[in-house]
């Protein structure tokens, strides 16, 4: 089947099984900051963001994506420009492996987009769904809140 | 092009365009189909057997809208705009449920139709609305049908292929007062137990109304109506809330597996019900006096 996809502001037209995840269907198009790990939508390595918002695309069916937005880490930076994001990830030496962070980043766009001041406890609540087997978590929250004092004194992404 | 378990076996999508063409096509292959909205148990636990996946996102079952006493939830409706939402404050037993259900990713797109489709699997938010005493409208071959979910409890719950329209819940009203508690290591496991509690007080703490379910400890949610029953009358106090909640033990048979006991579960019921009836007693009005 056909399924017509926006990734990170670009049509892209895919031919794929009725069985694919959009998982599958992303990395196999480049896209290799979607990590693939649980593949049961537990640990959110997956995440990509869907009309703005955070989902795990492996329980998700490329066809359930036809005509929607979606996100990747590879969308965040213009220009060769990080995202404050993921230059307060590098600053607070948040990631370890780094393989639950293009995940947590995304997961922390939404967040910061809904809620710009959130408080640590807003942060935890928001990245429930992302799973970190090495970090213990305090310096990717740091991260997150550091980044939204950033963006907000900064008055935009960059 | 990817390993195999990358693909799931599904053979067939189809988008309906209406909820006729839905149900017509769900009737027509049989056990073979199934009914997709956010995917979030069809797509990693879907039986080998499923071949067709009928999309059912784009009928406008979504939204909630609300009057002075109803609210009104599209079956499609995201979990997570369920608890956002205004309708999330006048409903605050169905959006304590949400909030303790799954992981944020999985709300975004699971939808509350899916939560009373897979209510055996477990699902919190079924459990809210069965307190709750929600109707479900759904479309059935022979036409639109409204049906008591505590009642369809009884009689072996929906039928796979009916397309669950909307569900109508009362909301919250002054007096009232609710609780949804689950005992497990973290929301995206499986409780060892559920509990939800819906009360109303009247003058000097009576009691009302009441309903207690409980879930999560066997195949399917009790709700105790026989027990609650007896108290409806009675003046709402701390020692009654334990007495009750042993009534309830003893009306719920807890299951033993290798996560729990039934004797560790039935301690569960016994605590959960306690602290589920005094919160939703304070919630109520009630002070102790």
């Amino acid at each position: 089947m056909t399924v017509d996809l926006i990734v990170n502001g670009q049509r892209l037209r895919v031919d794929c099984r009725p069985g694919e995840t959009l998982l599958e269907v992303l990395r196999r198009n480049n896209y290799k900051s979607v990590k693939k790990a649980c593949e049961t939508g537990n640990c959110g390595a997956c995440t990509v963001l869907l009309d703005g918002r955070p989902v795990a695309s492996c329980i998700m069916l490329a066809a359930q994506a036809d005509g929607r937005e979606i996100t990747t880490l590879e969308g965040l930076s213009a220009d060769e420009k990080l995202h404050h994001l993921q230059e307060a990830f590098v600053d607070h030496g948040a990631p370890q492996c780094g393989f639950c962070t293009p995940g947590m980043i995304l997961t922390a766009v939404a967040l910061l987009e809904e809620n710009p001041n959130p408080t640590r406890q807003d942060v935890r609540r928001a990245i429930a769904g992302n799973i970190c087997r090495c970090s213990g978590y305090v310096k990717i929250v740091d991260a997150i809140v550091d980044a939204a004092r950033r963006i907000a004194t900064s008055g935009g992404r960059h | 092009m990817g390993s195999e378990v990358d693909m799931k076996h599904f053979r067939q999508y189809i988008v309906a365009s209406t909820e006729e063409e839905a149900v017509g096509l769900r009737e027509a292959v049989g056990a073979k189909g199934l009914y997709i909205a956010g995917g979030t148990t069809v797509v990693p636990r879907a039986a080998a057997s499923v071949e067709v996946l009928i999309d059912i996102t784009r009928l406008g079952l979504d939204g909630i809208v609300a009057d002075d006493s109803t609210v009104r939830i599209g079956a499609t409706t995201r979990l997570a705009d369920l608890a956002s939402a205004d309708a999330g404050n006048s409903l605050p037993l169905l959006r304590k449920a949400v909030m303790e259900c799954a992981t944020p990713l999985i709300r975004n797109m699971a939808t509350l139709g899916g939560s009373l489709a897979t209510i055996f699997l477990p699902s919190d938010p079924g459990l809210a609305l069965l307190a709750l005493d929600a109707e479900a409208e759904v479309l059935t071959p022979d036409g639109v049908q409204r049906l008591k979910m505590a009642d369809l409890l009884k009689t072996g719950w929906f039928d796979p292929v009916w397309l669950i329209r909307r569900v109508l819940v009362s909301k919250q009203a002054p007096g009232e007062g609710s609780a949804f508690l689950k005992f497990g290591r973290n929301s995206v496991d499986i409780a060892l137990v559920a509990v939800g509690v819906r009360l109303r007080l009247g003058e000097g703490a009576r009691i009302e109304s009441l309903r207690i379910v409980v879930g999560q400890t066997s195949a399917v949610p009790v709700v105790v109506d026989q027990v609650t029953e007896k108290v409806l009358g009675q003046d709402f106090r701390l020692e009654l809330a334990g007495s009750v909640a042993d009534e309830v033990c003893r009306a719920v048979k807890a299951r033993n597996d290798f996560r729990a006991s039934s004797e560790f579960r039935t301690h569960l019921i016994k605590v959960l019900v306690s602290r589920g009836l005094l919160q939703a007693a304070l919630e109520a009005g009630y002070r102790d006096s």
